[in-house]
C-alpha cells in the first residue's frame, strides 16, 4: 500500500454563506492547497467571534472572527481575511492581533495588503501558498470558481422567488440542497455545469400554486450581513415560509461582476448625487427598483452601526414615502434568540397580504 | 447659481478641522459667512430629532447645526470630503453628507453648497478649492488667491497651537493626552466637559490633533500600513509620538464611532507602557458618571507616579 503524505498548505477562509464551496474550488483546483471547508455556522461561532471583539464592532466582525478561531482549531495553516472600501479594510489587521494575542501560531494574510495592488503581487502570494503553483491553472481555477459563484447565485436566485409558491412541500428545498451538495464536492467543471443544469432543469419543472394575493418582496442591505444566511438568522427561508416570493439584488455575481456603481449613480440621480458608501448605492438602486417594479414591500438588512447602510436609510425612508412601500429596517447584532425577527416578520407579511387584499 | 451672500457653515464634524479654512476662504471670496452657535444639549436634542437613532453623536450634532443654520444664511456649505489617498480616506459617512441632509431635510428644501472629491479621483486640496471657487463663478486667480492665503492663515494657526501645545508639556500639572476625533473632543458639548473635569481636577489637557500633523501621520504608518482613515492616521500617530512625554492618555471615542471601534481596540493593545482610559461618549444628561471615571484615573496616575504601584519599568 501506498502512503500519501498531503503536505499541501491547508488555507482557510472566514465563513461566507455557500460562497464557501466556490472558495474551496479555486484553492483547491486553483491554487492547488488544501482547503478547510468550515460546517456550517453555530452559536458557538459566535459565541467564540463576540468573546474576542471589540464591543461595538459590526456583527460581521465578529463572525469572521469565530469563523478563524474555529479553523485554526480544525488545523488551518494559513488564516485569510480579505479588505474593503469601510472598516472591513482593517478587519485582517485587527483579527490577526487578536489571534496572535490568544496564542494562535499560524500564518495570517491580510487581503487588505493586496487590494488595488498589481497582478506580480497577487501571482507572487499565489506562489508562497503553493510554490509548485501552476499559473495556468490557477487561472482556470479560478474562472471556473468564479463560475460556480455565479451559478449558485442564480439557482438561489431562483429558489427564493419561486420557493414560496410550491404545491408540494419541500420540493424546491430538495433540488436546492442537492445542488449545493454537488457544488461541494465538484472538481472540474463539467461536474458544476451539471449539477447546476440538473438543478436548472428540476427547478423549472416543479409545480407551483400562486395564491390569489402572491406577496413579493425586495431584499437589501450590506453586503455580509444580506448575503450571509447565518448572519441574518436565515431571513429569506423565514420569508419564504410564509409564502412571499424574494427577490434579492446583491449578491456576488451582481456586486463584481455584473452592475457597476458608476451605471446606477444615473439611476437614483434624484436622490443621491454621489456615490454614498461601499454598498449604498446598490442598496438605494435595487430599492428604487422594486418599488417602480410594484414590489410590495422591501427589507433592509445590516449589521448594527454599519455606517454605510445607515447612510442609505434616510434615502430608502423618502423612497418608501414617494412611492407607498412599506420598509422594514433590520439591525443585527448577535442574537441568541429569533423569536423578536419571526413575529416582526410575520406581523410585516400579514400588513402587506392585507393591504393588497384592501386595495385590489 | 442663484445669488448667494451669506454662506453658512455648520459647527461640526470637519469644521473643528478646516472650518476655518472655509470660512476664510469664502470670505476672500468676498461671501459673508456665519457659523452655527457652540454646541449645546439643545442643538443635540434638535439633531437626534432628525437622526436615525443608531447613527453617531457627532453626526446627531452636525443635523442640530444644520437646523441651526436653516432660514438664517443663504446655502449651507456641507462638503463632501472622501479623502485623498487610498491610506487616508475619511469615514464613508464623509462620502454620504451632502446627500444625507438633503434626503434628511428635503421638506425644508434647504439649500445646500456642496464640493466634492474622493481618495480614487487623484486630485489634491488646491484642485478641490478651485472646483468650488469656480463653482460659485469666481474666476480662477480670484480663487487661487483666497486658497492660498486662507490656506497660510490655516497653517500659521496651526503652528501656533503646537508650540503652545509643546509648553504645555513642561507643565507642573498632572499632563493627560486626549485622543480622538477633533470633531469630538473640541466641541464643547462633548469634549469640552471633559477639559472641564480635567482642570478641576488641578490636571492640563493635551489634545492630539495639536501635534504636528506631518509627524503624526509618518508615525501613523509604523503602527499600521494599512489603516484607511486619515483622522485615525493622525490619532494613533500623534498618541505613539507622545505617550513618553504624559503622564496618562485619556482615548476618547463617540458612540458609535465605526472607525474607533476598531482602531481605539488595536490602540490599548499596544499601549502597554502607560495608563490609559479608553472613554467613550454618549448622549447623557449627566456627567457624574464621566467626573468618577476621571478622577479615579488622575488617582492612578498620581499614586502610581508617587510609587504606589512599585517601579514597573
Amino acid at each position: 500500500m501506498e502512503i500519501r503524505i498531503d503536505d499541501r498548505k491547508k488555507v482557510a477562509f472566514p465563513r461566507f454563506n455557500h460562497y464557501d464551496y466556490a472558495i474551496r474550488y479555486i484553492v483547491e483546483q486553483g491554487l492547488e492547497a488544501g482547503f478547510v471547508l468550515l460546517p456550517p455556522a453555530t452559536k458557538e461561532t459566535a459565541d467564540l467571534g463576540s468573546r474576542y471583539s471589540p464591543d461595538y464592532a459590526c456583527a460581521p466582525f465578529k463572525h469572521t472572527l469565530g469563523s478563524l478561531i474555529e479553523a485554526v482549531e480544525a488545523g488551518a495553516d494559513i488564516l485569510v481575511e480579505t479588505g474593503g472600501l469601510c472598516r472591513l479594510d482593517y478587519y485582517g489587521e485587527l483579527q490577526k492581533e487578536i489571534l496572535r494575542e490568544l496564542g494562535y501560531r499560524c500564518e495570517f494574510i491580510n487581503l487588505a495588503e493586496y487590494m488595488g495592488g498589481k497582478k506580480k503581487e497577487w501571482l507572487r502570494l499565489a506562489k508562497h501558498i503553493n510554490p509548485k503553483l501552476n499559473p495556468a491553472k490557477f487561472v482556470t481555477g479560478v474562472y471556473e470558481g468564479v463560475k460556480m459563484a455565479e451559478y449558485i447565485d442564480e439557482i438561489e436566485a431562483a429558489y427564493f422567488k419561486n420557493a414560496g409558491f410550491e404545491a408540494e412541500e419541500g420540493s424546491y428545498k430538495k433540488v436546492y440542497r442537492q445542488f449545493l451538495l454537488e457544488m461541494q464536492m465538484a472538481e472540474n467543471k463539467n461536474e458544476i455545469r451539471a449539477a447546476y443544469q440538473k438543478a436548472r432543469q428540476a427547478m423549472s419543472g416543479l409545480a407551483q400554486r400562486i395564491p390569489e394575493n402572491p406577496v413579493r418582496i425586495g431584499v437589501v442591505g450590506e453586503y455580509y450581513t444580506v448575503m450571509d444566511e447565518h448572519s441574518n438568522q436565515y431571513l429569506q427561508e423565514k420569508l419564504i415560509r410564509l409564502g412571499a416570493s424574494v427577490h434579492r439584488f446583491m449578491n456576488v455575481t451582481n456586486c463584481h461582476f455584473r452592475a457597476k456603481a458608476s451605471t446606477m449613480l444615473p439611476k437614483i440621480s434624484e436622490y443621491a448625487r454621489y456615490s454614498m458608501g461601499p454598498t449604498t448605492t446598490w442598496t438605494i438602486n435595487s430599492a428604487l427598483d422594486y418599488a417602480k417594479r410594484g414590489f410590495d414591500g422591501i427589507i433592509h438588512v445590516k449589521s448594527f452601526g454599519c455606517t454605510p447602510e445607515l447612510d442609505a436609510i434616510p434615502v430608502l425612508q423618502n423612497i418608501s414615502r414617494d412611492y407607498h412601500i412599506p420598509v422594514l429596517y433590520l439591525s443585527y447584532d448577535m442574537q441568541d434568540s429569533d423569536t423578536g425577527l419571526d413575529t416582526r416578520l410575520e406581523a410585516f407579511y400579514d400588513m402587506l397580504e392585507r393591504k393588497k387584499k384592501v386595495l385590489q | 447659481m442663484e445669488r448667494i451672500q451669506k454662506i453658512g457653515i455648520p459647527r461640526g464634524l470637519m469644521a473643528y478641522r478646516s472650518g476655518m479654512l472655509w470660512k476664510e476662504f469664502f470670505e476672500g471670496l468676498g461671501y459673508e459667512c456665519i457659523f452655527s452657535p457652540e454646541s449645546d444639549r439643545r442643538i443635540l436634542e434638535k439633531g437626534t430629532g432628525r437622526a436615525i437613532d443608531e447613527t453617531c453623536l457627532p453626526f446627531k450634532m452636525y443635523l442640530g447645526h444644520v437646523m441651526e443654520l436653516i432660514g438664517k444664511c443663504d446655502t449651507i456649505f456641507v462638503p463632501r470630503t472622501g479623502g485623498y489617498r487610498t491610506t487616508e480616506k475619511m469615514c464613508t459617512r464623509y462620502e454620504a453628507l451632502p446627500d444625507l441632509v438633503r434626503n434628511i431635510f428635503r421638506d425644508e428644501q434647504v439649500n445646500i453648497l456642496t464640493v466634492s472629491y474622493d481618495w480614487y479621483n487623484r486630485t489634491t486640496e488646491e484642485k478641490v478649492y478651485l472646483e468650488l471657487g469656480l463653482s460659485l463663478g469666481k474666476t480662477k486667480k480670484q480663487v487661487k488667491k483666497a486658497y492660498s492665503s486662507a490656506k497660510k492663515h490655516q497653517e500659521t494657526r496651526q503652528k501656533n497651537r503646537e508650540k503652545a501645545q509643546l509648553k504645555l508639556l513642561e507643565s507642573e500639572k498632572t499632563r493627560v493626552l486626549l485622543a480622538g476625533h477633533p470633531y469630538v473632543l473640541h466641541d464643547a458639548y462633548m469634549g469640552g466637559e471633559l477639559v472641564r473635569i480635567l482642570e478641576n481636577l488641578g490636571a492640563v489637557a493635551l489634545y492630539t490633533d495639536y501635534v504636528n500633523r506631518e509627524n503624526a501621520l509618518k508615525r501613523s504608518y509604523e503602527f499600521s500600513r494599512i489603516m484607511p482613515w486619515i483622522i485615525n492616521r493622525e490619532m494613533t500617530g500623534a498618541t505613539m509620538l507622545m505617550k513618553k512625554k504624559v503622564d496618562g492618555i485619556v482615548i476618547v471615542s463617540a458612540y458609535p464611532c465605526g472607525p474607533d471601534s476598531l482602531v481605539n481596540d488595536m490602540l490599548v493593545r499596544r499601549l502597554k507602557d502607560v495608563p490609559v482610559l479608553n472613554l467613550t461618549l454618549d448622549a447623557q444628561s449627566g456627567t457624574a458618571g464621566l467626573e468618577t471615571r476621571m478622577e479615579s484615573f488622575i488617582d492612578i496616575i498620581r499614586y502610581q507616579k508617587a510609587g504606589g504601584y512599585g517601579n514597573q519599568n
